[in-house]
Formats: structure tokens, C-alpha cells, sequence
């Protein structure tokens, strides 16, 4: 039978998971088959993706990629391969959204922003008290390189206006907007509309306070543009912005943006 | 003219540009998007775009927070 056995194409005449474990000598360890971990003994099938994770073991890169990766199954693996997506703004939604596909496995992340980490943005946005005053930008490829050092992390140190917005963006077809001022964000969605007809763009609006989670919805907005959050709760005098929504709307842009890669367009 | 915005019925008398309209209904325009018949209505087009060209139209105002 072929099976794939920790990302390697592998021949067996192994019937089940237990025959497998003593052909390779594998006891004290995680077994992930097809995606899911298992202790009890199942049945090989043919093409079965299997990983066995020794416990205390750190494997070598291509063999620890591939296990990083295990838990997300082999199809969405297959077409993260390739995968790029583009992060204007790195605040409270474009950190978290970057670790999270990070994370996942997408190849390629593009960060752009212009700003340093300060105190008052630690309540809700994916640094550390170490990260103080470094761009948002280094901070960011500082803490995916601890995650997951096989995504490519490029980074623009710039603010995007309406004057370099569509030269900075013109070979990203997947943009998440993660702007923290409402005029920035009507601003990318009509200059990138503008001049380009194929790109999906995923934005939010309306995370501040902690009302229910469940006002935060995704939708979708012309024909390529989704839009996450309640669209009504703006950040304003006495109305803060704090890391469960902000999270959860993040989540939303981030679940959307695999979506788009995994080629589902609807919400 | 009839159509509707956010869902909401709109009887106009006079054809105006989608700019025009936006402007009257009390928009901030720096803060908002507008979908024509399901498409996105870039900003650059709302002056030369006729309101009643349309049979619907979706307007988001985004609102601050990140």
C-alpha cells in the first residue's frame, strides 16, 4: 500500500497504524492520520497521510515543516502552496491576522506599515513588552520567524495613501485591509477599485467595545470584497478598542482570507 | 426616479450625481463605500455617475478601530 508517512511517499505492507508503529520502531509519540490525531489503531488506506511525532524529538526543517503543517490536512496544505497575502496595517487586527496565517502555512505574507509598537497598542495587538518602540514591521517578522520560519516575510515601511497605495499593492491579489482609521479604510477599498479589477480585498469595520461576539460578521461588498466586524461600533472617547473583539474580528478576516485561498468565495 | 438604498426605498424628482446625493443624505464621504447594483462604485466615479443609473445601491460607513 502507498502511503505518505511523514511527508515522505512510502510503500508498506502494513495493515494498520499498530503494524506500522513496530515496522518503524515508533512508540512513545503523537500519531496525526489525515489530519487528526488518533490513539486508538485504525486501518491504513491507500494514500493515508500519516505523521509520527516522536515526543522530544526536534526534527530536522523539512521533516518539522511538515508536521508544523499536519494538523491542517493535505488538501488545504496543497493549495497553501503558492498562497501570498498582503497586511496594510499592523495594529490590532493585522498582528493577530498575520500570526494566524502565519501559522496555517501561507507562504508569502507582505507587511506594510509605517508605526512603532508603543504601550497602549499591548492591550490588543500581537507584541511583546520587548518589542517597544521597534517598527511594527521587524516586530512582526521577529515573531513569525519564532513561529514558523518557513513563511517568506516581506516588509514595506511606508503609509499607504491615496498617491502609493495601488504602485505598493499592484502584485497582490489577496489584501487584507487592518487599518485602524475609518478614511484609510475607505480609502484602500476606492483606490484599489479604481485601478484594479481582480483583487479581493478583506476589510473591517466595527470591533470597539465588548459587546456580543456575535454581532461581528463577515459580508460581502461588491463582488470582490468581504467586510468583517458589527459595522457599527467605531473606537471613540470612552468607547475602547480591547483584544477579544478586535481577536474575534481578526479571526473573521483571517478565516476569510484561508477561505479565499481555498478557493470559497462565499461568507 | 425609484430605487433603494441600504434597503430602504428612495423617491428622488430630480436626477442628480451619485456625489450629489451622497452629499444631501449627510455622508461623510471620506468614510464610506458605495455598491451600485451589487458592483463597487469607486469614489473617482461618483461625480460623472448618474443616482438614478442605478435600481439599488449598499453605502458602508466605516467606522474607526484596529
Amino acid at each position: 500500500m502507498k502511503i505518505s508517512l511523514n511527508s515522505k511517499p512510502c510503500n508498506t505492507r502494513c495493515n494498520d497504524i499498530n503494524e506500522l508503529k513496530i515496522e518503524r520502531n515508533f512508540s512513545d509519540g503523537i500519531v496525526i492520520y489525515d489530519g487528526f490525531i488518533i490513539d486508538e489503531n485504525l486501518s491504513l488506506r491507500e494514500d493515508a497521510s500519516i505523521f509520527f511525532i516522536k515526543k522530544g524529538e526536534i526534527p530536522e526543517p523539512n521533516l518539522l515543516k511538515g508536521m508544523m503543517s499536519a494538523r491542517n490536512t493535505e488538501a488545504v496544505n496543497n493549495k497553501l502552496k503558492g498562497s501570498s497575502v498582503a497586511i496594510a496595517g499592523l495594529g490590532g487586527l493585522g498582528s493577530n491576522i498575520a500570526i494566524s496565517l502565519a501559522r496555517v502555512g501561507v507562504q508569502r505574507l507582505l507587511l506594510v506599515d509605517y508605526d512603532v509598537v508603543e504601550p497602549s497598542n499591548l492591550n490588543r495587538q500581537h507584541y511583546f513588552l520587548s518589542h517597544l518602540w521597534m517598527k511594527k514591521t521587524d516586530a512582526l517578522k521577529e515573531q513569525i520567524s519564532f513561529i514558523n520560519p518557513f513563511i517568506k516575510v516581506e516588509c514595506v515601511d511606508a503609509e499607504l495613501t491615496p498617491s502609493n497605495v495601488c504602485e505598493i499593492l499592484k502584485d497582490e491579489k489577496i489584501i487584507c485591509e487592518a487599518f485602524d482609521k475609518a478614511s484609510s479604510k475607505a480609502m484602500i477599498l476606492n483606490a484599489i477599485s479604481d485601478n484594479f479589477n481582480d483583487k479581493i480585498i478583506i476589510s473591517a469595520s466595527g470591533m470597539a467595545g465588548f459587546g456580543s461576539s456575535n454581532d461581528i460578521k463577515t459580508t460581502k461588498f461588491g463582488s470582490n470584497i468581504y467586510i468583517c466586524g458589527d459595522k457599527k461600533s467605531g473606537a471613540q472617547i470612552n468607547t475602547g478598542l480591547m483584544a477579544p473583539r478586535v481577536m474575534i474580528c481578526a479571526a473573521h478576516q483571517a478565516n476569510m482570507i484561508l477561505r479565499v485561498i481555498l478557493d470559497e468565495f462565499e461568507v | 426616479m425609484e430605487f433603494n438604498l441600504n434597503g430602504k426605498k428612495i423617491i428622488l424628482k430630480n436626477n442628480m450625481s451619485v456625489e450629489e446625493f451622497l452629499k444631501k443624505q449627510g455622508f461623510d464621504l471620506e468614510k464610506i463605500a458605495v455598491e451600485k447594483d451589487g458592483e463597487i462604485l469607486p469614489k473617482s466615479r461618483w461625480q460623472n455617475t448618474m443616482i438614478g443609473s442605478a435600481q439599488s445601491y449598499e453605502v458602508v460607513e466605516f467606522v474607526g478601530g484596529g
